[in-house]
């Protein structure tokens, strides 16, 4: 080591070089006289040997001094060869690094705070519980949306085969590749171990007199049990469903139908498909599945006419699902796939004008991931659980900075404690260590209150985002492990600051009462201050674009009524037969204004179908959304026409010959306002000429744009009967249409919905989002609100006397008040600057862009979350701010 | 560079081999080290000394100061009946390990190249 001095000294005196070096060693505790004296000759005989070569004495020192910069080391090593036990080890006279002795002092120490400065604990407590409880809540959902699949013991090697295809220059991706393609592909490719395929039923099963109107029934393929694990409560996973006519009932949906009796080997009729024999009952499908069926029934049970499902390579049907074998790669696979289906179906499909492409989706990535067309059931967003881990990140950093602020705000008592410790020997390190185990101490006493917490909020938590995660989600090891870390990083993360700014001081200051407090400290305070401001305003502007964007999407013109009309699911051949009767008994009610029949109703997906327009080549398709309806389609849903008539029952070849479009297929035809008399057709043969123009009105969701749309008179492919109502007594009146519904259809049930509310049910993940972000905007503005009530009454208590001397010499309180929440509004306005453009680019880049009809993001929405920000910090500060100024200053000064 | 681990196996070995011939100090058993292996094994030179210490503990070496010719006291260390005996064992060893390379590497030469 070099003395310091040496170095700036201009002329170089060696002996006293080597005195400064000799006391540098000297202070190392294991050199003994004698070593020193060795130590020295040695440096000796290195700078004379040195001496020679190099240019100057000074230097030839400084590289014979430099030998012993690991002088650590070298007195450790002097210990250890002089040490007769031969114990290896840190010399005596270093102090241990953990003397347990200390650690019950230290959470008396904590004990004791806590007992004495209730409120500061207080504030720092909950707030840390706060954002704990948020965070494992957060981290609940996340782990559970994660589990979605995974409980498959061959989850890793499942992948289901999705499909795009090019139609016309569009390329439109489907979760439903034919069914002709998962075995075909599974017979030439050997890392296709096996495959099944699920096709969606809703039907009417009889069993004895009794009848029941069934949904998630699925024809799946005999392997289903070998690529999904289903625990089979009786029946053989292997033949359950190899039998044509086998039917795999769920626990629940066993028990619907049979009660207590044994279902194994009865015989249940399902109405296309004749008698099936019960093979197999299994548990009822975890909640955490992408798909939830109560019945299987074998797929080779299809038959007749409907079994061209199953081969035809142009038809799309349901999904399919491919099961790897080991060690294959889904990339080779899928590299594969192409060649292969140009073998089967490349020439029909370039005839028709296809591209097909077949790809692979991992199992475990459908419920995040996935957004295609035909999902088999509404899936989760990838894009929530980054939205959400950042929220709960930032809520614990709010918290986080409660706690860093507060300690350091307080710093003038702990400054005492550190100045005695000092002196009584304490290393630096150790009080490091000290304040890390003081913050760990508090994390862990949060994540328990956090823990009681989540314990209680579970149920409610549960029913907003539509899970059943219980508390014995927290057995598992992995979690524990995850919370353990979420407490020492918190402790860590909060406690880093206040440990190395608490532990630098100096005894002589603390005990000369030099420091003020940690006012020196502010700038990073007030950088802190304004961090969690920035955060809470982003989350409330976030919250009020959310909702306004709901709002607007509510509340836009659909250029359809959406109110007061009551959908019924037509599943009924018998009032299929009898539509117009059906129709005008409906109408005998006053409160019914218009029936319709429609292939769907606004919101539903509609068909897309390809068409010819007359003119084109033959090989020039167009793809086009269509609905199917009867007549009066247009005035029960009150839509306009912009040009041409309505379908009308005087025109009686309008089933053939007619066709409506909507102005954006108008404006791609090509046609703008001269549509009418054109003529579009599915095949050049049989064209319809188009007798209407229809305003663009939302048939799909706001989320979604207007795409170009054509209306066919074809009542019987219709899935609903639409009922216009004008009335007050809604209930009154559907009773009526469920009795004359049953009055046609004595066997499937009744069931309806209003138009209005399936409508807005669309923009439910919204809506959960909306209230999700307003409900954490809530707590992080709490949390902030709570760190600055605490930086106030330290402010206030700080300048007690300085308030004193003001009130004496004639200062108001107004102008006290002003004087001390002078800063704390700086910060929040400084947070202001800071939070608004970040929340407008990622507002607007990352969510709002996606929305094809959007709310603009207006200077009011900001300004009022600004307004409200400051607001909430003036009040918060305001009660200690006016508290300290009401103080009689005869109190304050009294003290001394 | 010679391994970490090999320098501190060899480095007692060294020392006493050096001592055999006569009482040496510090500093030249050192610079003999160094001068022998040409710069090859460059010792963290201080760290010899709590060596030394070490070996005097274990009855290895004795020292004594003498004076040097500018009045400067300088510590010998030499070997002792003990540590001469210690000195030809792991000479021996030392060496049967070094015979032991040389014949494996006889015996076991690289591959032809083709």
């Amino acid at each position: 080591m070099v003395p310091k001095e040496i170095k700036d000294k201009g002329s170089f005196d060696l002996e006293r070089a080597i005195a400064r070096w000799k006391k540098e060693i000297r202070k190392r505790e294991a050199f003994e006289d004698g070593d020193i004296v060795e130590l020295e000759g040695y440096l000796r005989d290195k700078i004379e040997d040195l001496a020679g070569r190099m240019e100057s004495r000074e230097a030839a020192f400084r590289q014979a001094a430099s030998e012993f910069t690991a002088l650590e080391e070298l007195d450790a090593d002097y210990f250890r060869a002089r040490s007769i036990s031969r114990f290896k080890g840190r010399p005596t006279w270093r102090p241990p690094r953990f003397l347990p002795a200390l650690l019950s002092n230290y959470f008396k120490v904590i004990a004791r705070r806590i007992r004495r400065q209730k409120a500061y604990s207080f504030i720092t407590l909950i707030g840390l519980a706060v954002g704990m409880t948020c965070c494992i809540m957060i981290l609940f959902w996340i782990l559970d949306e994660l589990s979605y699949d995974r409980y498959h013991e061959k989850a890793d090697r499942i992948h289901r085969l999705v499909y795009s295809e090019e139609i016309g220059g569009i390329t439109y991706d489907y979760a439903l590749p034919s069914f002709a393609a998962a075995p075909a592909f599974s017979a030439e490719l050997p890392e296709i171990e096996t495959y099944t395929r699920l096709w969606p039923r809703a039907g009417l099963f009889k069993y004895g007199e009794k009848t029941f109107d069934e949904r998630n029934i699925y024809y799946a393929d005999k392997d289903f049990f070998q690529i999904f694990s289903h625990a089979f409560i009786e029946g053989d996973p292997a033949t359950a469903l190899m039998e044509p006519g086998s039917v795999v009932l769920t626990r629940n949906s066993a028990k619907k139908i049979f009660g207590d009796r044994n279902p194994m080997g009865q015989t249940l009729n399902l109405n296309a498909d004749g008698d099936l024999k019960v093979t197999g009952i299994v548990e009822n499908t975890p909640r955490n599945s992408h798909f939830h069926f109560n019945y299987l029934v074998s797929i080779n049970t299809i038959q007749g006419r409907r079994a061209e499902i199953l081969e035809n390579w142009l038809l799309i049907a349901g999904w399919s699902y491919i099961l790897l074998d080991r060690g294959a790669d889904a990339a080779q696979v899928e590299k594969k796939l192409p060649p292969l289906t140009d073998k089967y179906i490349g020439t029909k499909a370039r005839e028709v004008g296809q591209k097909m492409l077949f790809t692979l989706q991992p199992l475990t990535g459908i419920h995040l991931q996935s957004h295609l067309e035909g999902e088999i059931e509404a899936n989760g967003d990838i894009r929530y659980v980054y939205i959400f881990s950042l929220i709960a990140a930032f809520i614990l950093l709010i918290a986080c900075i409660n706690f860093m602020n507060l300690s350091t705000a307080r710093s003038a008592d702990r400054g005492k404690e550190v100045g005695l410790r000092k002196v009584l020997g304490a290393h630096r390190k150790r009080l490091i260590f000290q304040f890390l185990t003081e913050s760990i101490g508090f994390s862990l006493l949060s994540l328990g209150l956090a823990l009681c917490a989540v314990w209680i909020m579970l149920p409610i938590s549960n029913r907003i985002a539509g899970k059943d995660i219980h508390m014995t989600t927290l057995m598992s090891p992995s979690v524990i492990m995850g919370l353990f870390l979420l407490m020492v990083f918190t402790g860590l993360a909060a406690g880093c600051y206040p440990a190395f700014y608490l532990s630098s001081f100096q005894p002589i200051d603390t005990i000369r009462r030099k420091l003020q407090g940690g006012s020196r400290k502010s700038n990073f305070r007030s950088i802190l201050v304004i961090l969690q401001f920035s955060i809470s305003i982003i989350l409330i502007i976030s919250t009020l674009v959310v909702l306004k964007q709901l709002n607007f999407m509510k509340n836009q013109k659909l250029g359809f009524n959406k109110d007061q009309v009551l959908a019924v699911n037509l599943r009924s051949q018998a009032i299929r037969d009898q539509m117009d009767v059906f129709k005008n008994e409906l109408k005998k009610h006053p409160a019914v204004e218009e029936v319709s029949f429609s292939s769907s109703i606004p919101g539903e997906p509609t068909a897309v179908l390809t068409i010819n327009v007359e003119g084109e080549p033959e090989d020039v398709t167009h793809s086009l959304d269509f609905i199917f309806c009867g007549y009066d389609f247009l005035k029960t849903y009150e839509i306009e026409l912009a040009a041409g008539r309505d379908f009308s029952k005087q025109m009686g070849t309008d089933k053939e010959k007619a066709v409506l479009i909507n102005e954006a297929a108008a404006v791609k035809l090509g046609w703008g306002n001269e549509a009418v008399g054109k003529k579009i057709g599915f095949s050049p043969e049989n064209m319809r000429s188009i007798v209407g123009v229809v305003e663009d009105f939302h048939y799909r969701s706001l989320k979604q744009t207007i795409s170009p749309l054509a209306i066919l008179l074809q009542p019987e492919r219709t899935g609903y009967i639409s009922i216009r109502l004008n009335t007050d007594n809604v209930n009154q009146t559907l009773v009526y249409v469920e009795k004359t519904y049953k009055n046609f259809e004595k066997e499937r049930g009744f069931q309806h919905l209003f138009v209005d509310e399936y409508f807005d049910a669309l923009y439910n993940s919204e809506e959960r989002l909306s209230r999700i972000v307003s409900f954490f905007s809530f707590i992080a503005i709490f949390i902030a609100g709570l760190g600055l009530f605490g930086l106030a009454s330290f402010t206030a208590e700080q300048n007690r006397k300085e308030i004193g001397i003001r009130k004496i010499l004639g200062a108001s309180v107004g102008s006290i008040v002003s004087r001390l929440s002078r800063d704390f509004l700086k910060w929040v306005l400084a947070a202001n600057v800071i939070a608004w453009p970040v929340t407008y680019f990622v507002l607007k880049n990352y969510w709002l862009d996606d929305f094809p009809f959007r709310t603009k993001m207006s200077l009011i929405l900001f300004i009022g979350a600004g307004f409200l920000a400051v607001a909430i910090a003036l009040l918060t500060v305001s009660y200690q701010t006016l508290k300290a100024a009401l103080e009689d200053p005869v109190t304050s000064l009294r003290y001394e | 560079m010679i391994a970490k681990t090999l320098v501190a196996a060899s480095t007692r070995p060294l020392v006493m081999t050096i001592l055999r011939s006569g009482e040496n100090y510090g500093y030249q058993i050192i610079q003999s080290v160094r001068r022998f292996s040409g710069g090859q094994l460059d010792w963290s030179e201080p760290m010899l000394y709590p060596l030394l210490k070490r070996m005097e503990r274990d009855g290895l070496v004795k020292s004594s100061w003498k004076m040097t010719d500018n009045k400067r006291p300088r510590k010998y260390y030499r070997l002792t009946e003990k540590g001469l005996r210690q000195q030809s064992l792991e000479e021996e060893q030392w060496f049967m390990i070094s015979g032991l390379f040389k014949k494996l590497l006889d015996t076991n030469p690289l591959p032809e190249l083709p």
